[in-house]
């Protein structure tokens, strides 16, 4: 098996920013820091006398993540190659067609004039993604799955930057509203 | 103590963008000869030369900011945005810390991109990230003066 050290690097920051966005949307955080009481405590843990800051804690949770996907990659042959961007191809389809749909499904939800509970679980819209995904992967252009593309290292984590974004909308739309009446 | 480290980190944010607005605007777009205008003395310099310098600065602005800063920002000035009902300079701060740390990690795939030889089928992939890079520089450094002028450590 021949190890391709060079991999480790772009590897790692991709694993970096999606590690990192389920490490704060979970707070899967290693160690928590009470800085008031400048007290270290071990995982995630509620705050005491004071705000709790998980950042540290997600850091760390990420960085070991990051650091195992890229000591993997390393081991993963060549011949691999088409399987793996495949893989993220797939994966990153199915991300974007699952916010499409769930929006969608939301808003037939609001249009609609009966009541259609089922469409505002997140299984509707898993599912729905899913689907859609796999249809999509069927017309995947053969240039698109020959090689892994290295454009993956920037996209991906552009992509993780603007979910976050979205996930912080509820501190601005308040101030944005204010502007504009 | 606080004030000391908070100078700090904002002259050596003012250089660090400086760094990366360079390389980003020679790597976009690299002028035709050295000589000319401002502008294109500007945008000639030896791109590849500032990646080191970049990560090194890069990597001291998280420990300042984020190990000795953060936990005072946190307790003091947070707490005080908060009940000041000021929703928008705390989510734009959550943004700043957000973008900071995903920059951190992209800091591997940013060296191994601007390794020398520089290889030209990754000519693409290097403007992206050191893009991506002097955004998260340039908003870190608006953000953080923004708050501190609102209501500093």
């Amino acid at each position: 098996m021949i190890m391709t050290l060079d991999r480790a690097f772009p590897v790692f920051s991709v694993a970096f920013a999606v590690l990192y966005l389920l490490a704060t949307y979970f707070n899967l955080a290693l160690i928590t820091y009470h800085p008031a009481i400048k007290e270290l405590q071990f995982l995630a843990q509620p705050p005491k006398a004071g705000p709790a800051m998980y950042w540290y804690g997600w850091i760390l949770t990420t960085a070991i993540g990051a650091s195992v996907a890229g000591a993997v990659a390393t081991f993963v042959p060549d011949r691999c190659d088409r399987w793996v961007q495949w893989a993220i191809l797939f994966a990153y389809v199915y991300a974007v067609l699952f916010v499409i749909v769930h929006y969608l499904a939301l808003l037939i939800y609001d249009q609609a004039t009966i009541e259609l509970e089922f469409l505002k679980h997140p299984a509707t819209s898993a599912t729905g993604a899913l689907l859609a995904a796999v249809i999509a992967s069927i017309f995947f252009p053969i240039q698109w799955t020959q090689q892994v593309w290295s454009g993956w290292t920037g996209v991906i984590p552009l992509s993780v930057m603007l979910v976050f974004v979205y996930l912080l909308r509820g501190w601005f739309i308040p101030s944005v509203g204010l502007i504009l009446r | 103590m606080i004030t000391t480290l908070l100078l700090f980190h904002g002259l050596l944010a003012a250089g660090l963008m400086g760094a990366t607005i360079h390389q980003t605007l020679g790597v976009w777009w690299p002028p035709r000869s050295a000589s000319g205008s401002f502008f294109a003395r500007f945008r000639a310099v030896n791109v590849a030369s500032y990646t080191n310098a970049i990560i090194i600065m890069f990597v001291i602005q998280a420990f300042v900011g984020g190990v000795l800063l953060y936990p005072t920002y946190r307790v003091s000035s947070r707490v005080v945005l908060e009940q000041l009902r000021l929703a928008a300079p705390v989510g734009i701060f959550d943004l700043k810390e957000h973008f900071s740390t995903i920059a951190l990690g992209l800091l591997p795939a940013y060296w191994y991109y601007w390794r020398r030889p520089l290889s030209t089928e990754h000519a693409n992939i290097r403007r992206f990230l050191t893009t991506i890079i002097a955004f998260t520089v340039c908003w870190n450094f608006l953000v953080g003066h923004f708050i501190n002028n609102l209501r500093g450590l």
